[in-house]
């Protein structure tokens, strides 16, 4: 096919930043292809990796299949989600995986080949029973078995792209990204726009930039072009000339000279010159990040999501073997630090099909409110997080999302409770030191802060919420994103009433929204007082940098000075200010620091 | 090790929801699992495994169970049969 501007270079095409950053690489034109099975002996050395294949492979189809009973659910369908049961068990079988090993081992195959073989070998047994009732059900099996070869292959193309591929594609799935960041690609631009954040929040983790909404990028790129993918200008550069290549050479290296920088505080505490220690913790997402804890030395995990297993899982049906596994994997992850769960804080919207969409959706269904009014859901969440905080105690805080009044978070509480009994009266071994806390993010809560100090064992306050309601900011919203100012005043009015209260009734208080992660913020959140901030791991040490170079009375002087500002204007200015002087003590460090 | 002889009792026999829920409760246990019918003798936390077997109603089946929660792990199996599979979470 004839792309348009063939031969041109240098052409920029506009899109909308979703993970920021600023990539160069090889354009790799990523579509979603057929089976289509190679019999042919393979090098023995390549043995091991076909395995690999299966495992991901294997790990992939599970999280789509999921999605799959999420609509079985919605349409009450229990023919269909017993057979979504059923399949996940055939996708995990020990009996198959070793099948799959033992031909690919004997035989030299490609791990497409094993899986095709392995599952005839089942076919064929279930066939000569003759039996109606298992007969009728191969077409379930075979489907599986097309979806792993199909994935295997997908893996295949997508290792074959090479350390230096930029992802481009009409749309990408979150188990994409998640196999994307595996093999070390170094972005992505998507065509589709409006993509909803999850997508976008795994590559973010995976520190991926990604641009989406590049419409015409597409029509214009060839498989092999170079391409600049620039999050900051919110642009795509296919076939930089050598003046733009070797402009965005130079900011790629200084980009890559900071972070190697970055690296000599990975192993420092994250004190301020002074010694005053702020607790800097992971939010996690997902399994895969679970690694980057110990990578960038986060004080255990500050925000555990667990709404991505919400993702995978249908409504309502969220597995208590997953919620187990996930909790279990991020406990194991995380040293001896302390694991903050959150219960699931998603909008109706994730819940319910499209029809019952509501009219203003944050100020509707969702958070604890979705908990409070399925019991079920909620009950399954405390008992899969309380059966594995008992083989982890001391460690476990549970936090409870989206309260507005008091009666909710003593509703869960007393739920809580009732479940620790049943447990241990089953001699199920519990923690009697869990702490149960609350998410600090709606203004009426804030405003009574302590009226609920002397129920809950610590706040955590979610900034991105808590400037959205403050403020009456949509911040998804373009015509007023100017307006979402997460540093208004009003804001940090709430978050210093939260800490006064914290420091009354001696319970911790900390701050797991976006914010944190960005130095200034963290230096006026710490100012404020607070000495817990958790953020994406891989921000830490930026963070970490900031804090380390000031005595903590300095860092009271910058919230102070902030708390002042009563314009856009003056907080900018003010932001300006403290740049300027961040940059030169930045700068005396790096000379220390190299002089070293 | 310790074994135990257990009836299909429900009237569709092991297909894949049965199946399903055995290999559930199994896995949650340490210990190895077997299944033993017509001489052949199957890893019961493979679903593949006891679907092959075609156990219809009636059918009769000796469980094997190996391994420190052994004991446990065979009540909560046997008590499935017991209910024919019917949904019991707890």
């Amino acid at each position: 096919m004839q792309k348009e501007n063939a031969y041109k270079t240098n052409i920029k095409r506009n899109g909308v930043t979703a993970v920021s950053g600023l990539v160069m690489g090889v354009a790799r034109i990523y579509t979603r292809g057929n089976i289509n099975i190679n019999p042919d002996p393979i090098d023995e050395v390549r043995l091991p990796d076909e395995k690999k294949k299966f495992i991901q492979a294997r790990k992939t189809v599970g999280m789509t299949m999921e999605r799959l009973s999420d609509f079985a659910d919605s349409r009450n369908d229990s023919d269909t989600r017993d057979i979504m049961d059923a399949q996940y068990e055939i996708l995990n079988d020990p009996e198959l995986e070793a099948m799959v090993y033992r031909l690919i081992d004997e035989k030299s195959i490609r791990a497409e080949k094993a899986i095709y073989d392995a599952f005839q070998h089942y076919i064929d047994l279930i066939k000569a029973t003759d039996k109606s009732f298992l007969v009728s059900r191969l077409s379930d099996l075979r489907d599986m078995r097309d979806r792993l070869i199909q994935n295997v292959q997908q893996l295949a193309v997508i290792a074959s792209f090479g350390k230096d591929a930029v992802m481009v594609t009409d749309d990408v799935s979150p188990i994409e990204v998640i196999t994307f960041a595996r093999n070390g690609v170094k972005g992505i631009i998507c065509t589709a726009g409006g993509l909803t954040s999850h997508a976008s929040i795994i590559a973010n983790a995976m520190g991926i930039p990604m641009i989406i909404d590049a419409k015409s990028v597409l029509r214009t790129v060839q498989d092999g072009d170079t391409i600049i993918l620039d999050g900051y200008g919110q642009n795509v550069i296919i076939r930089p000339d050598d003046e733009a290549s070797s402009s965005y050479t130079r900011v790629i290296k200084r980009q890559k000279e900071e972070d190697k920088f970055l690296r000599h505080v990975i192993g420092k505490p994250a004190e301020t010159l002074c010694g005053t220690k702020i607790e800097l913790q992971a939010n996690i997402d997902f399994e895969d990040e679970v690694l980057n804890i110990e990578k960038y030395r986060a004080e255990g995990i500050g925000l555990l999501r667990t709404d991505a297993l919400l993702m995978n899982a249908g409504p309502l049906t969220m597995d208590r073997s997953r919620q187990e596994h996930f909790c279990q994997t991020a406990y194991a992850g995380s040293g001896s630090g302390t694991v903050t769960v959150r219960l699931l804080d998603v909008g109706g919207d994730k819940l319910l099909n499209i029809k019952s969409k509501e009219a203003n959706p944050f100020l509707g269904w969702r958070g604890v409110r979705i908990l409070l009014d399925r019991r079920e859901l909620l009950q399954s969440q405390l008992e899969s997080i309380c059966r594995v905080a008992g083989r982890y105690p001391g460690r476990t805080r549970i936090l409870v999302p989206m309260i507005s009044s008091l009666d909710e978070f003593l509703e869960v509480k007393k739920e809580f409770e009732d479940l620790q009994q049943t447990l241990e009266k089953r001699g199920v071994p519990v923690d009697r030191n869990i702490k149960l806390g609350i998410m600090v993010e709606v203004p009426s809560v804030a405003l009574q802060i302590r009226k609920f100090a002397p129920y809950v064992d610590f706040f955590s306050i979610g900034t991105n919420d808590l400037t959205q309601y403050t403020l009456a900011v949509d911040r998804g919203n373009n015509l007023i994103s100017s307006l979402y100012q997460p540093l208004h005043p009003a804001v940090l009015t709430f978050i210093s009433m939260t800490i006064q209260a914290g420091e009354e009734f001696h319970i911790p208080v900390s701050v797991c929204g976006e914010l944190a992660s960005d130095p200034y913020a963290a230096l006026i959140l710490a100012g404020l007082g607070v000495r817990e901030l958790s953020m994406t791991p891989r921000l830490i040490p930026k963070v970490k940098q900031a804090i380390r170079l000031y005595e903590i009375e300095e860092i009271r002087e910058i919230s102070k000075k902030v708390l002042e500002c009563n314009t856009r204007s003056e907080r900018e200015a003010a932001r300006k200010e403290w740049r300027r002087f961040y940059d030169e003590k930045l700068k005396e460090e790096r000379s220390k620091i190299n002089a070293l | 090790m310790i074994r135990k002889k257990v009836t299909v009792q429900n009237d569709a026999g092991i297909h894949a929801r049965p199946a399903s829920l055995i290999v559930k409760e199994a896995t949650r246990f340490e210990s190895e699992f077997h299944v033993h019918m017509y001489g052949y003798r199957i890893n019961g936390k493979s679903i593949l495994g006891l679907l092959t077997l075609a156990a219809e109603k009636g059918a009769e089946l000796e469980l094997e169970m190996d391994g420190p929660d052994e004991q446990e792990a065979m009540d909560r199996i046997t008590t499935l049969f017991k209910n024919g599979f019917s949904m019991s979470e707890e």
